[in-house]
């Protein structure tokens, strides 16, 4: 579904990425880890159009993601790891605005399927915490209804319960979604991730199937798996 | 679309109270102004002198301060099917807009109130007030290639401050500096094509020469008296602007086009 060849990345004399290869499978949940600065969110800004390429390409079902970039972007969802967007704006604002540039779901009606939410529609998005900003978030970016889904670090500020009804969210889109997820939490991913990327000094160092082992549950342990790769870290 | 993004825009920059300061300081001053001075011809030149010096200053400060304050959202209409021509250019309106309104709102009401004593001089205040306008869309399109060029927003608004001290005071300085140096030569010609860079110079000559205030238009208001008649003169002075209007905002695009968020 989406195909990175050769993606390479420097900011000033930082080599952030370097020739990086990666297939993103259609319809599965894929994960990307790696250690703190490795170029992970460059890597996921550089498939939401929001960073250039220095050299490579980029393909979304076949066709180079430049050759109709409103398309691309109509089918591709992005939830940034920075979400101190929208300031005064009320929540109905928001959601007026994304209504206007996408044709979407109702809002409220994401809002209540994963955070049993009702409305915080009068709201100014400054005054909803940390936790509240980001389910906020989350639920616009499914609103939208892609095809690509790039979540980077969605677990950030969610409290437990919030992080077990996105996970049962992004099972219940198995299968129907392509999805790039970058987080810390494996333990909480276990159960959906389908492949797994590992990512070091800009470039995807070691990637493995967990489709089958998902269905045979002593297998599964995806926290020992990249630990095990990244014996001199701590997770 | 284009006019919701220009909406959303508008919605970031009144959300700060600190906005109204504008306004309200322009009000007091032009309303101290007329209230006090016995000379309306002098007073218009001291709004006009005001307004081109000042708000200059105040487009680059708040565009700038806009672009870098809302730098996130930028990215997350980056990442929506929107283009990034679209998101820029929706940008300048918006700064062209609402700092236009709030120039007009500081500056109109003293004169509304006094229509009857000024009626003879609307054409010069209606001309002050689109030269300004015109001042304000070139400095909003500057302060927003500023910020789309250096990323630090410390040092872009440090970069707009010296920018408006160069236009303002400095450019001026430096011209007559020229012609101290090379007083022996004849260099009016040459002069005359280095007043074109700056746009508070161009402003201010076609505000004055629509006055028909000779004895104010400053250093590089006389050599534009000494090659053109008034008419030419404030036609090649909002020339001189628009190109440089257009120039700034292609090199913004341009840059924006390839920036990273």
């Amino acid at each position: 579904m989406i195909k990175c060849q050769g993606i390479e990345k420097k900011f000033n004399e930082n080599i952030v990425l370097g020739g990086l290869d990666l297939h993103v499978p259609e319809n599965r949940i894929s994960l990307l880890v790696g250690t703190n600065g490795c170029g992970k969110s460059t890597l996921l800004k550089i498939i939401a159009s929001l960073v250039k390429e220095d050299k490579g390409e980029i393909y979304f079902s076949g066709k180079n993601k430049n050759s109709n970039p409103t398309q691309y972007k109509k089918d591709l969802s992005y939830l940034p790891q920075e979400i101190n967007i929208f300031d005064q704006m009320t929540i109905r604002d928001i959601e007026d605005f994304y209504l206007s540039i996408n044709n979407t779901l109702n809002p409220n009606t994401v809002l209540r399927d994963i955070f049993k939410i009702n409305t915080f529609d009068n709201k100014t998005f400054s005054s909803l915490s940390g936790g509240m900003k980001q389910k906020f978030m989350l639920s616009l970016i499914f609103m939208k209804n892609p095809k690509i889904i790039i979540l980077d670090e969605p677990f950030n500020s969610l409290d437990i319960k919030a992080i077990n009804d996105l996970t049962d969210y992004l099972v219940s889109l198995k299968r129907q979604k392509t999805i790039l997820i970058a987080s810390h939490y494996f333990n909480k991913l276990e159960s959906l991730v389908d492949k797994l990327f590992i990512m070091d000094e800009g470039i995807i160092v070691q990637e493995e199937n967990l489709s089958s082992s998902n269905s045979d549950k002593t297998n599964i342990n995806l926290d020992r798996s990249v630990s095990s790769f990244f014996k001199n870290y701590v997770y | 679309m284009f006019i919701n993004l220009i909406k959303n825009e508008i919605k970031f920059l009144i959300a700060s109270k600190y906005f109204l300061i504008g306004p309200v300081l322009f009000f007091i001053s032009v309303e101290a102004l007329l209230s006090f001075s016995s000379n309306i011809n002098q007073a218009l030149l001291t709004i006009t002198s005001l307004s081109l010096y000042m708000l200059p200053l105040i487009t680059l400060i708040i565009g700038t301060n806009g672009f870098y304050s809302n730098k996130d959202y930028i990215s997350l209409l980056i990442s929506q099917p929107l283009s990034r021509n679209e998101i820029y250019l929706s940008k300048i309106c918006a700064y062209i807009l609402i700092i236009s309104i709030f120039y007009l709102l500081g500056i109109l009401p003293s004169f509304i109130i006094r229509i009857d004593t000024y009626s003879n001089i609307i054409s010069g205040i209606s001309y002050m007030v689109l030269s300004s306008i015109g001042l304000i869309s070139f400095f909003s399109c500057l302060s927003v290639m500023i910020g789309s060029i250096i990323n630090n927003k410390l040092h872009g608004i440090l970069a707009v401050i010296i920018i408006w001290i160069f236009y303002a005071f400095v450019f001026d300085f430096i011209l007559i500096l020229i012609l101290i140096y090379f007083k022996d030569y004849e260099i009016q010609s040459q002069i005359l094509i280095l007043t074109f860079l700056n746009p508070i110079s161009l402003a201010r000559i076609q505000i004055l020469f629509y006055m028909d205030n000779p004895l104010i238009l400053g250093f590089s208001g006389s050599i534009f008296r000494s090659f053109f008649d008034s008419s030419t003169s404030i036609i090649l002075c909002f020339i001189g602007n628009t190109l440089w209007t257009i120039l700034i905002t292609l090199i913004g695009l341009q840059n924006f086009k390839k920036k990273d968020f």
